[in-house]
This record gives C-alpha cells, sequence and structure tokens, in this order.
C-alpha cells in the first residue's frame, strides 16, 4: 500500500518538473529578447536541480551532491555573463529591427494614451512630474532632459562632435562657480550608479548642441538609452559594473 | 518506509514550485515579472529538495555539503537576477505599461533636470535647448 | 566616500583576514566531508594561498554580531520565504496572473556597504521585490515589485524592505546604524508623504 503511495508521488513529482522543463523550453524558444531567455534557462536548471536532488533521495545514492554543488555555484554564470553585454541590437529577434517600437510606443514615456492600461496612466503621471506633463512631443520641456534622450537621429552625425565646436565635456567646469552648481555636483556624481545613462546624457550635450534635426524627429526614446548610439563603438555594458571608483570622474556631472 | 514518504512529498512540493515558475515564465506580461517567477524555485524548490535528501541521509557529511549548495544558492542567486533585472530595465525591454510607479525614473529624470539646469547656468551652448 | 566610515587598522584587517581563513578553511572541510589533520592542513594551506592570490578589498565589519538577533533574522527570512513563493506560486496558478509592477525606491537608514548589500540580497531573495539598482553614496536601494498597482500594496512592500533593514542593523549593524534605526524607527511616516 505506501509502495503505491510512493510511487504515485514519484511519478507525480517526475511528470510536474519535466512539465516546468518544456514550458521554459517553450519560453526559451518564444521569449521575445535574450533575456527573456536566459531566465528561463535558469528554470530549466533549477528543475534539473530539483530533479538531481530528487533522485538522489529516492535511489539512495549521495555520490551526485558534487554536481549539485558545482550547479548551485555556477549556475548563474550565463544569466550574469549575458545580461553584463545585452544590448539594443542584440536582443531583439531575427525580423525586427533594432530601435522598432515593438513593445510599447513611445506616449508610456510621459503621456498617458489610454486609461485602460491602468499602469501607464499614474505611472506616468507620477513620472512625469519632473517634466511637466509634455503633452505634445516634448515641446514643452527641452529635449535632452526628457529622460535624458534627445530627438536624435540613429546616425553618426548625431553623436559625432564635429571640429568646429569647442568640446565642453562636463567634468571640465573649472569656471568659479554659483552656489547651487556645487551643490548640484555632488548629487549628480553620487547618481553615477546608474550607469549608462549617464553615458546617454554626457553623450548628448556635447553632441547635441547643433544637431539640427533633432525638432524634425519624433520622440524616440529608444535612441540611444544607453548611450549606444551608432557612433559609439561597442556597447561599453553597464558602467558601474566595473571595479574601482567610477563615480569620481566618470559620471562627474551625469546622473 | 514513511521517510520516504515525507521526502516523496518534499519532492512532489519542490516539483509543484518548478511548475509555478514555469508557469509564470509563460503567464506573466513581461520581462521583470517573469523574473520573479524564475527566481522562486531556485530558492525554495532547492531548499525543499535539500531538506527531502536530508531526511534520507542524516549524517553530517550529507548534511554540511547540502548546507553548502543552499548557501551557495542564496549568494548566487540575487546576483544573477539583479544583474538581468538591471539589463532588463536599462534597456528597452522594459514595458513602461506595467509599471505603476517608477521611483527611479523620477530620481532620473530630476538628477538629469538638475544637471540641465546647472548646464545652462555654465552657459555651455544653452541657447539651443530652450524650446 | 562617506569619510565616516571605520577606519580600517591593521588589528582590524588582521582579524579580517583570519575570519575569511577561518570560514575557507571550515568550507574545504565540509566539502571533503572528514575533520582530520590533512584536510585541516591543507585546508588552512589553500585558504592562505585563495586569500592572497585573489585579494578582495576589504569589507568593512562592524564588529558586532548579535547572535539572538540574527537567530529572529533567519527565523523571519525563512517564514517570509515560504510565504511569498506560495503568493507568487498563487499568482502563477489564478485566472488573473499578474498586474503591474511598481519600481520603488527605499530611502536606507544605514550607509555601510555591507548591510546595504544584505538587504539587497535579502530582498531579492524573497519572492516579489528585485533590487533594480542603488544609490550607494545616498543610501538608496531601488526595487522592482511584483503585482503592486495601488498605494497600499506599495507602502507594504517599502514596510517589509524597512523591516529587514531593521532585523539586519540589529543583528549586524555598527553603532552608528543603530543609532540611526533608534532615531528613524518608523521611516514610513517620517518623511512627508514617503510612501
Amino acid at each position: 500500500m505506501s509502495q503505491i503511495v510512493l510511487d504515485v508521488l514519484i511519478v507525480a513529482a517526475s511528470v510536474l518538473l519535466a512539465a516546468s522543463a518544456v514550458m521554459a523550453l517553450y519560453r526559451i524558444v518564444r521569449g521575445p529578447s535574450i533575456l527573456d531567455r536566459m531566465i528561463a534557462t535558469d528554470v530549466v536548471l533549477a528543475s534539473i536541480m530539483c530533479g538531481l536532488g530528487g533522485y538522489m533521495a529516492l535511489s539512495g545514492r549521495t555520490d551526485l551532491l558534487p554536481v549539485l554543488i558545482v550547479l548551485a555555484m555556477l549556475g548563474f554564470v550565463g544569466s550574469v555573463s549575458v545580461s553584463r553585454y545585452v544590448s539594443k541590437s542584440d536582443s531583439m529577434t531575427p525580423g525586427a529591427e533594432a530601435g522598432a517600437l515593438s513593445d510599447f510606443s513611445a506616449s508610456d514615456w510621459h503621456m498617458p494614451k489610454s486609461s485602460d492600461e491602468a499602469g501607464s496612466g499614474s505611472g506616468a503621471g507620477a513620472g512625469s512630474s519632473a517634466s511637466s506633463g509634455a503633452a505634445t512631443d516634448s515641446d514643452a520641456w527641452p529635449d535632452d532632459v526628457a529622460r535624458g534622450i534627445a530627438n536624435v537621429a540613429d546616425g553618426p552625425e548625431a553623436v559625432t562632435v564635429r571640429d568646429e565646436e569647442p568640446v565642453v565635456g562636463l567634468d571640465s567646469g573649472s569656471d568659479p562657480e554659483p552656489a547651487d552648481a556645487h551643490e548640484a555636483e555632488p548629487a549628480d556624481a553620487d547618481e553615477a550608479e546608474l550607469g549608462t545613462e549617464s553615458e546617454a546624457v554626457a553623450a548628448h550635450p556635447a553632441g547635441e548642441d547643433s544637431a539640427p534635426k533633432r525638432e524634425e524627429e519624433p520622440f524616440d526614446e529608444h535612441a540611444d538609452v544607453d548611450g549606444e548610439g551608432l557612433g559609439t563603438g561597442p556597447d561599453p555594458g553597464p558602467a558601474d559594473a566595473d571595479d574601482g571608483p567610477d563615480d569620481s570622474d566618470e559620471g562627474r556631472g551625469a546622473p | 518506509m514513511i521517510l520516504d514518504i515525507i521526502s516523496a512529498v518534499l519532492i512532489l512540493l519542490g516539483g509543484v514550485l518548478s511548475l509555478a515558475a514555469a508557469l509564470g515564465l509563460l503567464r506573466f506580461g513581461d520581462l521583470l515579472s517573469r523574473m520573479h517567477a524564475s527566481a522562486k524555485p531556485q530558492v525554495l524548490g532547492l531548499l525543499v529538495v535539500a531538506l527531502a535528501i536530508a531526511i534520507q541521509f542524516p549524517t553530517w557529511a550529507t548534511v554540511t555539503t547540502l548546507a553548502i549548495v543552499i548557501s551557495f544558492q542564496l549568494v548566487t542567486i540575487p546576483v544573477a537576477t539583479h544583474m538581468v533585472g538591471r539589463a532588463g530595465y536599462r534597456t528597452k525591454h522594459l514595458r513602461r505599461s506595467m509599471l505603476y510607479r517608477d521611483e527611479l525614473a523620477e530620481a532620473v529624470d530630476r538628477a538629469e533636470a538638475r544637471e540641465l539646469a546647472w548646464e545652462r547656468q555654465r552657459g555651455t551652448g544653452t541657447d539651443h535647448h530652450d524650446g | 566616500m562617506s569619510p565616516n566610515r571605520p577606519r580600517m587598522t591593521k588589528g582590524r584587517s588582521f582579524v579580517q583576514q583570519l575570519v575569511l581563513v577561518f570560514f575557507l578553511v571550515l568550507l574545504w572541510v565540509m566539502l571533503w566531508d572528514s575533520v582530520s589533520l590533512l584536510s585541516i592542513l591543507t585546508g588552512v594551506i589553500l585558504a592562505l594561498v585563495v586569500t592572497r592570490v585573489f585579494y578582495l578589498p576589504p569589507v568593512v565589519l562592524s564588529g558586532r554580531f548579535n547572535i539572538m538577533h540574527a537567530a529572529v533574522f533567519g527565523l523571519w527570512f525563512v517564514y517570509s520565504l515560504v510565504h511569498a513563493s506560495v503568493e507568487v506560486a498563487w499568482f502563477a496558478f489564478r485566472r488573473r496572473a499578474v498586474g503591474a509592477g511598481s519600481v520603488i525606491a527605499c530611502d536606507l537608514r544605514t550607509s555601510s556597504d555591507l548591510l546595504m548589500t544584505l538587504i539587497a540580497d535579502t530582498a531579492s531573495l524573497i519572492p516579489g521585490s528585485i533590487i533594480i539598482d542603488s544609490d550607494r553614496a545616498l543610501g538608496i536601494l531601488y526595487l522592482h515589485v511584483l503585482d503592486c498597482d495601488s498605494e497600499e500594496k506599495i507602502r507594504t512592500a517599502k514596510a517589509q524592505v524597512y523591516h529587514i533593514e531593521e532585523l539586519l542593523i540589529r543583528a549586524l549593524g555598527s553603532h552608528r546604524d543603530l543609532a540611526a534605526l533608534r532615531a528613524i524607527p518608523d521611516p514610513m511616516h517620517q518623511h512627508g508623504g514617503e510612501g
């Protein structure tokens, strides 16, 4: 009697674990981004570990424990490596261009388009309080303040600094400053933890000052979200992932 | 025999948690929500399965090895979820419509507004930014 | 960063290395499943080699460890883990799945790196919240919370993070952190309209 109960329990557990692995596999195939695939791989790994543990418990052998240790120790390396280098262009499934607005539209940022998505209304309302709720295409608010992303065309000229302009780096401030600039500075340097967005903001004021075409583009918040415009070379990854102090001069003057 | 049944029940529980995680992966709407679902079996599922093994082999050797497994998992899972979450937030995988309140974006906005105000004050070609 | 961090004197640094070596030897012994002279000796040698070759920047421990509060934290953690796992599993099974989430900011009372890391780790482990970003200098943690689409739920989520912080400060916070804890016992109602 108890053997039957045991067998039923074992079979049920195996079926559940196998089903969870198969469903995670579906997400691996289907996942619209590489990060979805990575977390689905983590679920497959967790199912494997549970299955291995179950096998050890029920067949009376412990020589597989080192396998469990190694899986536990190193199972996260895949997700971390991929997320370290994920970039806008890598993560779309083929057939969609980088920068295509597939998941949501520009209006999700500051303008609630409809009220059916309960989130965007109050979220945008709260988030745009600083940007005074730009109802139109951010005419009321200077472009590069709206999330640090201006109406930048995805082209090298937009982020390239031309020769005749003086390049004013944000950390070259040596003029005698009024008091409030001093108190703005350390607070901004502290927010350098928000690494890649700082690169976007840093890249823009330098190259943006004379880009003539920013009014024509619709507000595209994808452009240079991480400072990954086409002119900036390979994706440097999250800037604050490197060790060493990076809030001294790298993110100075930028959030 | 009763120990075997207890172990089997615990493993079934681990299976249910894994199934819940996979279901969450399928059903939740955006990347960040799916990540919540995926981290669960790695913590509680493994804890439950380790309990099952410890019940079957209550020796010091096994129990300490299982303690090692659990502590490594506890240390590495937050790292993985944080990295994926940060990457998911910063790139366009974030679905703004699935966020009710975004205080990080507010803080970034404030910082950028401060930055722009500071830069304006320094007079570095800010005339272009007016309107 | 902050000039008020406790200084790493030579004595502290040596004790810290000792603690590190001790835990590495413990890990080695546990891996080999045998407490013999050979395993301990090889463990000590390997631990010393590892701490020299892979030299980590020293973590400033506060030198305070309250075992009672640490046990309370451990028990609360396990209870919260089970409760939140069941809750998130229920979300996966129920018809409505899950609604909108939120990214909340928690202004912590402590500014120590170790405590912030532990709070972030604990919050990430408990299903329902994931640490997205942090502001180390200001001591702010940004977390994404699952199914958080009303003010009430935001308040609950923030209260949980502050509770984690309180338990951890009591367990291994420094005296400055304890003073900060006493000064702001209830951060939800301290600042005007936070949460």
